[in-house]
């Protein structure tokens, strides 16, 4: 059974009535995001490791040193041309897979990686005043 | 601190909201297109939650295109999501309480801003780090100049 917080944020989106234009445009923007960093991810990751540079990416696919930049800075003016030919210059196409919403994980968890203790000291910071900020975004 | 809107999703990065941010984030909105934005800047939100790969400029006033900048003067330590598309461009002001713990305090729609070095982003920085003050006032935000890794994992100098 899903729970309550998954119910309620999906519920629309799930429900067969007309979707929220607001839930619309979250999701749009989500999978741009995706798309966005799953290309800059890989970018990162050849470069990092000396596979390719930036000027030999944009050289590859045709374009400016500097639109590289714009688009690997952000989604903005993305299409799906851009897509492909960021993908393609770094020797990629996509391959897209589909996730059911209705039978999506049911609920968030914090990354189990290891914090360095003088780090944990820090996001400790355990003061009255910073109980006053602590809040959680619970929309669904 | 704020969860990813989607459940299931995993919390790789912290962030901790003011109470005007998260009025921002969670509602309630002036109007259904103000709604929309909204709802668009959590996903850009979630970007940062999610540990998905940020582009961070390198330079105050560089870097146009970037999901992280800190803003001039770098020792103040006040950086800004920017969540730039669509219009109307909206940034989230806040500092770094440690690796991957942004506490995003304050807010503000990109046109009220203008031109660089104007009054109105000398006041935003301000403002910000007043906030910072009031909440934290025996503790420092990161200080650590290039050293982006001290700042967040998983990022990109654009």
């Amino acid at each position: 059974m899903p729970n309550t917080s998954q119910t309620t944020f999906l519920s629309d989106v799930l429900s067969g009535e007309p979707i929220p234009q607001a839930k619309l445009a979250y999701f749009r923007a989500r999978l741009g995001n995706e798309l966005h960093a799953m290309v800059l991810q890989q970018f990162a990751d050849q470069e990092r490791n000396g596979k390719i540079t930036r000027a030999q990416l944009a050289r590859r696919i045709g374009r400016k040193p500097e639109q590289l930049t714009r688009w690997l800075g952000t989604r903005s003016n993305w299409t799906i041309e851009t897509l492909s030919d960021l993908l393609l210059g770094m020797g990629y196409e996509l391959k897209p897979s589909l996730v059911n919403l209705r039978t999506a994980p049911q609920s968030n968890a914090t990354s189990q990686q290891p914090v360095a203790a003088h780090e944990h000291d820090r996001t400790v910071l355990n003061t009255a005043k910073l109980a006053e900020t602590r809040t959680t975004i619970c929309v669904y | 601190m704020v969860s990813p809107t989607m459940p299931g999703t995993m919390i790789v990065r912290r962030l901790f909201v003011s109470a005007e941010v998260r009025a921002l984030l969670q509602g309630p909105w002036v109007d259904t297109d103000w709604e929309v934005r909204c709802y668009e800047l959590r996903a850009d939100i979630d970007r940062y939650i999610t540990g998905q790969i940020l582009p961070v400029a390198q330079e105050p006033f560089q870097g146009k295109h970037s999901y992280f900048k800190r803003l001039h003067r770098e020792e103040d330590e006040v950086w800004e999501i920017r969540s730039i598309d669509p219009n109307p461009g909206i940034r989230i002001f806040g500092r770094f309480a440690a690796r991957n713990c942004f506490i995003a305090l304050t807010w503000s729609k990109r046109a009220k801003l203008k031109g660089p070095h104007s009054r109105e982003w000398r006041d935003a920085i301000e403002m910000c780090k007043a906030e910072w003050r009031k909440l934290f006032p025996a503790y420092d935000p990161v200080n650590a100049e290039t050293d982006y890794a001290q700042y967040l994992t998983n990022y990109l100098l654009v």
